[in-house]
């Protein structure tokens, strides 16, 4: 459950969201964890969780933008080696 | 309490087959079947999956996930179990399961059942299972890399040869059935060539106009495709625009080969990925859709349990019971493609060992289970009007009053007007001979969406059942054509270096245009083929999806004897010596059986004797033995690799047992897992 202390937040973590009150966030939270299991679900790519990823495992990394991010997982993905089956 | 729960299932199971076997004669609801499948799967997945997870792998979760030591992000990552079942899932299941059922319900729905759930129990969950474990262990190797380093490099180079063939093969035969579905039909052609434009627009909307929003621009996909779908209505009853989208099969055809190519060598981006979402979403959609339609109608199975072409005289296909209904049924029971995909991205996925177990062996049950609502779907057809549309329209006598007749002396009952209207409401000119199984199975579909949803929506049901299988064909033909162009790529490398290089643009053109023309060839030629093509192209790979299976099961009692647990290899040889008994049989019959029907080197003598005879022009004559001489050759290929790898394999494993081998562990160290405790 490592991947998940950091929080889905990032940078919103004490801005708008945090003085509407705990539900609300954790209804958030909840949403947006969802939705980055239905993207892994469809092998989608999920850029909130890689940032948060490069946050956690390696903080002195660039933080790629959300363009420069799909192309890598463009390349991960579809590099080699069957996707799909008949 | 447990056990009284366990017991409970044991029973439902044993009852479901009861009444299976049993009923003789008349109709028994679909419910049974499902219920029987469904206790065996359940019972499998509690004792046999957790023996082979516990004592054959020992899996362990203090032991760190290939996800978790290397987690990078993209493709290594941690993945929470059912979604990574999901995604398996998604990977594994195609066409394939759909087709073989529909093909095989020619022999009754009994024996294709019988083979889908004890074969995936026995055979197809433990390949994938193995593999995926044995990958996992190995930080998510390929099969062909772990081929090599487990068993030699002659066996990797054999097994890399093995899928690029079994690749233009699957890849010939999908096409085949999508060219069968949609000729002379405006509707399904028209949404079918929507999709392509719509994948191009998503593709430019997650790219280039808001870079990574996958899932708005696939809403907005399946929003476009849903007017696509309803819009082929339209253009199928406006006089001027329905001759445009009426094509031949073979203008079909060309027209595959060419998107073929041009998916192969545009980037990912602009088609294929984008495609990719819009089938995965409908795959998914669907297959819920279905297995609630079932429970909820719970329709009569209206196919006989079993019918008198056991005897090898059907009309669908050729051959008898043993071994062509295991050839035709390949992926759903046991297929060796999976091993594919539970050696490529699922192993990098994995988050804790024991996890393994749901993914790989659920992962396949799953898929067996859809298989087994696709033959419902069959078997829910008069069985009159399911040979009407699956047997090669020469077979049938040429029009709709000889096709009643034949179709009697079958003893089922169909009527012309009965096959008109049918036709009429799925909105087709003809449902005669439309063989491949999509378009029965849509119509099976259909009948059981509109008996849920109401009657008057047939048609776009109908329509719906073939978008979604020709969906994701043509998902399957355009990343097939691009693995098999890596692959060729990788081949020709070792050759010249150049060759090798993916991004260098003459290698791309040269080597997509190879693998274009490879499964191309097969395509027109099933097309143009007397009978259709599928008579002769499914079992081909039906056969080398097996022996696919076959190299895998290799490599997995190579695996588990490796680990020291040699006393528990009888698990996968079992299912080794099961399909090496079935393929082989089946390829020995499909090259030398002496009936015409069956052997391809007998169709060519007796055609040979046809142009003798003066009955057959020559040009055509010589075209079709030349055909049959390459099936007969693709069949001797295969055999031969496979006869290859397992000579080896053995060689391999007495050695081992001898003492003499090295026994070095292939598995990646120990490293203590963060998610244990």
């Amino acid at each position: 459950m490592r991947d998940r202390t950091d929080g889905p937040m990032g940078r919103r973590a004490g801005g708008l969201w945090e003085r509407r009150g705990g539900l609300w966030l954790q209804f958030r939270e909840r949403a947006e964890s969802c939705l980055s299991s239905f993207k892994q679900l469809t092998g989608m790519p999920d850029y909130a969780a890689y940032v948060r990823h490069l946050r956690l495992r390696h903080p002195a990394w660039p933080i790629p933008t959300e363009r420069e991010f799909f192309d890598l997982y463009l390349d991960s993905r579809y590099g080699d080696g069957p996707t799909r089956c008949c | 309490m447990r056990f009284l729960l366990w017991l409970l299932v044991a029973l439902a199971g044993a009852a479901g087959w009861a009444v299976l076997a049993l009923h003789r004669g008349e109709s028994v609801s679909a419910a049974w079947l499902v219920v029987a499948a469904v206790g065996t799967y359940l019972l499998a997945y509690r004792f046999y999956s957790r023996f082979l997870a516990d004592r054959v792998f020992g899996l362990d979760n203090r032991r760190a996930t290939p996800a978790e030591r290397l987690g990078n992000g993209r493709d290594f990552v941690p993945t929470t179990r059912w979604v990574l079942f999901g995604h398996h899932f998604a990977a594994i299941s195609g066409a394939g399961p759909l087709i073989g059922p529909v093909l095989a319900a020619q022999f009754g729905y009994l024996p294709g059942t019988l083979w889908l759930v004890f074969g995936v129990v026995l055979a197809g969950a433990v390949q994938d299972f193995v593999i995926l474990a044995g990958s996992m262990r190995r930080d998510g190797k390929s099969l062909g890399q772990m081929a090599k380093e487990e068993i030699g490099p002659f066996t990797g180079l054999a097994a890399m040869c093995a899928i690029l063939a079994i690749m233009v093969i699957l890849l010939a035969v999908l096409a085949l059935v999508v060219v069968n579905a949609l000729r002379d039909s405006p509707w399904g052609l028209f949404t079918i060539a929507c999709t392509i434009p719509i994948a191009v627009l998503m593709g430019f909307w997650m790219k280039v106009w808001r870079p990574g929003k996958t899932l708005e621009a696939s809403l907005a996909g399946l929003a476009l495709l849903a007017l696509a779908l309803v819009g082929g209505q339209y253009v199928a009853s406006s006089p001027e625009l329905a001759p445009l989208f009426t094509w031949s099969g073979l203008s079909i055809a060309f027209a595959m080969i060419a998107y073929g190519f041009i998916a192969s060598v545009l980037p990912v981006w602009m088609l294929l990925c984008p495609r990719d979402y819009l089938s995965t979403f409908m795959k998914i959609g669907t297959i819920v859709l279905l297995a609630v339609t079932i429970l909820v109608v719970m329709p009569d199975l209206k196919l006989p349990a079993v019918t008198q072409f056991i005897d090898g005289t059907g009309p669908v296909f050729a051959g008898k019971l043993f071994p062509f209904c295991f050839i035709t049924i390949a992926c759903g029971a046991i297929s060796g493609f999976h091993a594919l995909v539970a050696s490529g991205t699922t192993p990098k996925m994995l988050r804790q060992e024991t996890d393994a177990r749901l993914i790989g062996y659920g992962g396949m049950l799953m898929e067996s289970f859809v298989a087994v609502m696709a033959m419902c779907a069959a078997a829910v057809l008069d069985p009159g009007v399911y040979f009407a549309i699956n047997v090669p329209l020469a077979k049938l006598g040429g029009s709709a009053v000889a096709a009643a007749e034949t179709i009697r002396g079958w003893g089922f009952l169909v009527t012309p007007e009965q096959m008109e209207t049918l036709a009429r409401q799925v909105g087709e000119a003809t449902l005669l001979g439309r063989t491949g199984g999509a378009p029965s199975l849509a119509v099976g579909m259909a009948t059981l969406f509109s008996g849920a949803f109401g009657e008057h929506l047939l048609a776009l049901w109908y329509h719906f059942a073939i978008m979604f299988e020709a969906l994701f064909i043509l998902t399957t033909v355009d990343t097939g054509t691009r693995v098999g162009r890596f692959m060729l790529q990788e081949l020709a490398g070792h050759v010249w270096a150049p060759l090798g290089r993916t991004s260098w643009y003459p290698s791309i053109i040269l080597s997509s245009l190879l693998v274009v023309a490879g499964w191309g060839y097969f395509l027109v030629q099933g097309v143009l083929d007397p009978l259709g093509g599928i008579n002769s192209l499914w079992p081909l790979f039906g056969i080398s999806n097996q022996l696919l299976a076959s190299v895998a099961l290799c490599v997995g009692t190579t695996i588990i004897i490796k680990a020291g647990k040699a006393r528990y290899a009888w698990a996968t040889l079992l299912p080794l010596a099961w399909l090496l008994v079935v393929t082989l049989t089946a390829s020995w019959q499909k090259i030398f059986s002496p009936e015409r029907r069956i052997g391809f080197l007998a169709d060519a003598a007796a055609l040979r004797g046809e142009i003798a005879a003066g009955t057959l022009d020559p040009e055509r004559g010589a075209r079709l033995i030349f055909n049959n001489q390459i099936n007969a050759t693709m069949a001797s290929i295969f055999v031969l690799i496979v006869v290859a790898v397992v000579v080896s394999s053995v060689r391999d494993w007495l050695r081992l047992r001898r003492g003499t081998g090295t026994v070095a562990s292939t598995e990646t160290p120990f490293v203590e897992s963060a998610y244990a405790g």
